[in-house]
């Protein structure tokens, strides 16, 4: 029975945001590359997710972290820029800046700590998100009218949003464009070592490769086990609503609310550790709905028309986790929250590690055995 | 211990399977909620007929008036009716909880059993032009007809198969409108493929002789049916003004105000969808109906489906399977023992036989053209919500997704209200076109809530049981 | 193109409301839902899309197409097929995406 070998200089397992990313940086470097993904219903962070490319708030606990993502966001107006050049698709990317609310004094206090710890994590460097207050915030959103319990915002430059579907098409056509091979409805079954290359066994098929790109997201611990490292990804869910179209009234990305391009409202940040269940609770969304029109009471009679659930894959400390394998050079594993955040740096600073070798900075940080996992990575 | 949000049973529907539970249940003692989403009970095939004003009475026939007794037996039953309730979310878990609207208020109820008696819908018909004004599907007439007494005007046109689409046109022919022509889609060899079929269907004769005759009143009547129809087009600045289409090989062209489009019915599946309940795919009528056992039980627990949103079988037969339903809810709810639900259940079993004998033949008669299920003209909308055109939904398809759910992602289509409602069917069918795959591994649309949109100040608001 | 069967009595009750569509000032009788009213009325259209601002009329009746949505006593997007007409109600066509409260 002949079962087809492909081979390419690259296999990536996983088709999602990080996937797709790197896949699209290596084609543009030349590189031939072969994306291997599941089926219609795989678990799909990258499919569910509130579409912010994000840099407040993150990282208190690990400062290369805050530079990663600063890096990301910085980088992220010219990487949409190209990928819509070379694509012909639009991506619906707008960097206005971003805010996130401040909800009664508790929570403007805990806000006012959050920022200061950030900024003495951050040392000499400028930390660039500012308090603003309620009166400073109705004057730049103004059709949207505050609750009482909004007593102001953190606002940051560097924060923006995107249509996270048409980025991850768009990277699909730019792979496909650029002669990159995309197998769907393709789960993984055996990944070997046979000397110089990775075998990759599916369902369906056989590929090889000499590199390997595990972004598998929740799907990556069976297939790291299988090359014997133990990297502990776990889900956590999130629950978003959609409303109808609605004229333009918020210029602006809110952490928990934004309007697409196309005029609906997006409501959102939940997060339950729930497993692998990706339903609708009645008691979720209606907090999402409190939080909305407790925040903007001009929204109660806003229809909301769709929901979904999705999971974000976590680490222990919900940092990154980004490493060679040392018992099997050339196989990379890459998975983080805030996918589409990070795009830009895993289409451009990841593919280059992965060709030449070129690790960034202070990568340990990022790396498994932090967690302190006795297994060989 | 029934307080006002906890019930025996729960009905999603007042259709003739829905009206049927409801009546059979309160035999039992139940403590019954009965939902309907339209403002009075009938479903679509008694639709107003507490109300019918008497000219088209005349014109509905004996079938319709037969629904009156139905309607009387539900309305003298003691259970608590929301007319105009609109159910936007069913969980099964923990509990059977479903969360509604009614008069503006949202509000949720738990039941120890539930009913989806949600009936049937409309197979899209998606041709070029179809979202032009005065386009409609037919059912859009029967509404009218049944609810207001209002018909078409202008010159009027009825193109798709399937018996509706024929009682349709007579129904408007005899009420007065001008309907200029019927174009029959119905494939020329469905007529081979659904004989053998036909000696089982003369136990319910009475079908296939009406189905006979009202062709004949339609053409005695001056109105032209062409047969085997294709490429059908609805064309017009702002409206609907003709109808182009080949009947036969020869092109044709009419003009027309109002074009109403029928290709048969299919299960309404939003709620099993919904609690994703597992669902089978029937390949003769081309659609998904959920997986039930002879009471209509699904795999969840205290869940059932009656009445043609479990599989196309008729208003009788619907009627007949909710009894089935009550009697099996009655049974889970320990009040009766299942020797009194069998013998209860026997004559009612035998009605259903009865009425499905039919159904082989006509499904097959019937069986949808394959070109009118994919569009073959890229310029086709498939998704009316978004815009979506069957050409975008294929150039979309070249990017490797495999099933409707990466579509949507890529395309947005099935992301408005609707919900898939009227796009759903067609996007698996090009997707199993394109894929050479069989539509049963192409897969649904998932289906999440709201089902209907809601306020964000009613789901603020709603009390949760739990 | 519709129109009523009977004028605006109908055979079993003729109790009628006086409303208004896109300013003008229509005859209805009690029952009848803002779709229908609006279909025997001569209105062509309910609404122009958010995506393309093509016109849309109602087409299923039912409550499942979503294209009959219209704006009534200034609130916006509300199936009219659904909506029972009211004495007084003031309908207005549903052009393009709707605003939020002021």
């Amino acid at each position: 029975m002949g079962i087809n070998t492909h081979t390419a200089d690259v296999i990536i397992i996983g088709g999602g945001n990080i996937g797709s990313a790197v896949g699209y940086g290596l084609v543009e470097q030349g590189v031939s590359v072969t994306v291997i993904d599941e089926g219609d219903v795989a678990l799909r962070s990258a499919r569910g997710n509130f579409g912010l490319v994000w840099f407040q708030g993150k990282g208190l606990g690990m400062q290369r972290y805050v530079e990663w993502c600063l890096e990301a966001t910085q980088n992220w107006p010219d990487f949409a820029e190209e990928l819509e050049d070379k694509t012909g698709l639009t991506i619906n990317y707008q960097k206005p800046g971003g805010l996130d609310l401040c909800r009664g004094e508790a929570g403007l206090e805990e806000r006012k700590q959050e920022l200061d710890d950030l900024r003495q994590q951050a040392g000499d460097r400028k930390y660039d998100c500012d308090l603003i207050d309620r009166k400073e915030l109705k004057s730049i959103i103004p059709r949207m009218k505050l609750g009482p319990n909004i007593l102001g915002a953190t606002f940051s430059p560097h924060d923006g949003h995107v249509n996270s579907l048409f980025l991850l098409r768009a990277m699909h056509t730019a792979i496909k464009l650029a002669g990159g091979r995309y197998f769907p409805g393709n789960a993984v079954i055996d990944i070997r070592h046979d000397g110089p290359v990775f075998t990759v066994q599916t369902q369906q098929d056989r590929f090889s490769a000499p590199k390997l790109v595990l972004a598998a997201g929740l799907g990556i611990p069976p297939l790291a086990g299988m090359l014997g490292m133990k990297i502990p990804v776990r889900p956590e869910r999130g629950q978003i609503l959609v409303t109808e179209r609605l004229l333009p009234v918020l210029s602006y990305p809110l952490s928990g609310v934004r309007q697409t391009a196309e005029g609906s409202l997006l409501f959102g940040a939940s997060n339950e550790p729930v497993g692998y269940n990706t339903t609708v609770t009645t008691g979720v969304i209606q907090y999402i709905a409190r939080r909305a029109v407790e925040a903007f009471p001009c929204l109660s009679n806003v229809r909301i028309v769709r929901s979904w659930g999705a999971l974000r894959p976590l680490t222990p400390d919900e940092f990154p986790i980004y490493l060679e394998s040392e018992t099997y050079p050339g196989a990379f594993v890459l998975t983080s929250h805030s996918g589409v955040s990070l795009t830009s740096l895993y289409a451009t600073r990841i593919p280059r590690w992965i060709m030449s070798g070129e690790r960034p900075y202070g990568f340990d940080a990022f790396d498994v055995r932090r967690f302190h996992v006795s297994k060989n990575a | 211990m029934k307080t006002d949000t906890d019930y025996d049973l729960i009905i999603i529907g007042a259709g003739p399977a829905g009206m049927a539970a409801a009546a059979e249940a309160g035999k039992y003692g139940l403590s019954v909620m009965v939902l309907g989403d339209q403002h009075f009970p009938g479903g679509q095939v008694y639709r107003s007929i507490e109300r019918i004003d008497p000219d088209v009475l005349k014109i509905l026939g004996p079938d319709y008036n037969g629904g009156k007794n139905l309607v009387q037996r539900f309305r003298e039953t003691s259970v608590e009716y929301l007319p105009g309730a609109t159910v936007w979310q069913v969980e099964a878990e923990p509990d059977l909880i479903v969360s509604f609207v009614a008069e503006g208020n949202a509000r949720q109820v738990r039941g120890k059993q539930i009913l989806i008696a949600a009936g049937a819908r409309e197979r899209p018909v998606p041709v070029p032009g179809w979202t032009l004004p005065g386009v409609m599907a037919a059912t859009a007439a029967d509404v009218l007809l049944k609810s207001h007494g209002i018909i078409p005007a202008g010159d009027t046109v009825l193109a798709g198969s399937g018996p509706l689409l024929f009682l349709t046109a007579l129904r408007l022919i005899e009420a007065g409108s001008a309907v200029k022509a019927v174009l029959d889609t119905t494939p020329f060899t469905n007529t081979a493929a659904s004989l053998p079929y036909l000696p089982k269907a003369l136990l319910a004769a009475e079908y296939l002789v009406k189905g006979l005759s009202m062709k004949r009143k339609i053409r005695r009547s001056g109105t032209p049916i062409y047969r085997n129809v294709k490429h059908i087009e609805a064309d017009g600045r702002d409206a609907v003004q003709c109808v182009r289409f080949f009947s036969n090989g020869a092109s044709r062209e009419i003009k027309a105000d109002t074009l109403l489009l029928h290709n048969g019915v299919v299960p309404d599946t939003q709620i099993t969808l919904l609690l994703e309940c597992e669902h089978n795919w029937y390949d003769v009528q081309r659609y998904w109906q959920p997986v039930v056992d002879r009471w209509g039980n699904t795999r969840l627990s205290g869940v059932r489906v009656a009445g043609d949103a479990a599989g196309i079988s008729g208003a009788k037969a619907a009627e007949a399977s909710g009894h089935l339903a009550a009697l099996e809810t009655a049974f889970a709810l320990n009040v009766i023992s299942d020797r009194e639900r069998d013998l209860k259940g026997t004559p009612f079993r035998r009605q259903i036989a009865r009425e499905r004998s039919v159904r082989p033949f006509l499904d097959r008669l019937f069986r949808p053209d394959p070109d009118l299920l994919v569009p073959r003209d890229d310029h086709t909308i498939v998704c009316r919500c978004e815009e979506v055109t069957a050409g975008q939904i294929r150039r979309a398809l070249e990017l490797g997704a495999l099933g409707p759910n990466q579509l949507k992602s890529q395309t947005r289509c099935g992301m408005g209200p609707c919900q898939g409602r009227m796009c759903g069917l067609t996007i698996s069918e090009i997707i199993a076109d394109c894929r050479k795959m069989d539509i049963s591994e192409v897969g649904c649309l998932r289906v999440r809530p709201p089902i209907k949109p809601i306020t964000v100040e009613q789901l603020s608001e709603i009390q949760l049981v739990n | 193109m519709f129109r009523r069967m009977h004028d605006n009595d109908r055979g079993t009750g003729s109790e009628t409301v006086k409303m208004t569509v896109e300013g003008k000032e229509i005859t209805v009788p009690l029952g009848e839902t803002v779709a229908a009213a609006m279909l025997a009325g001569g209105f062509e259209y309910a609404r122009t899309t958010p995506v393309s601002g093509a016109r849309r009329a109602p087409f299923c009746m039912i409550g499942a197409c979503f294209d009959c949505l219209v704006e009534i006593d200034g609130i916006p997007n509300q199936q009219a097929c659904q909506t029972p007409v009211r004495q007084g109600m003031r309908v207005n066509l549903q052009k393009g995406a709707r605003d939020i409260d002021s």
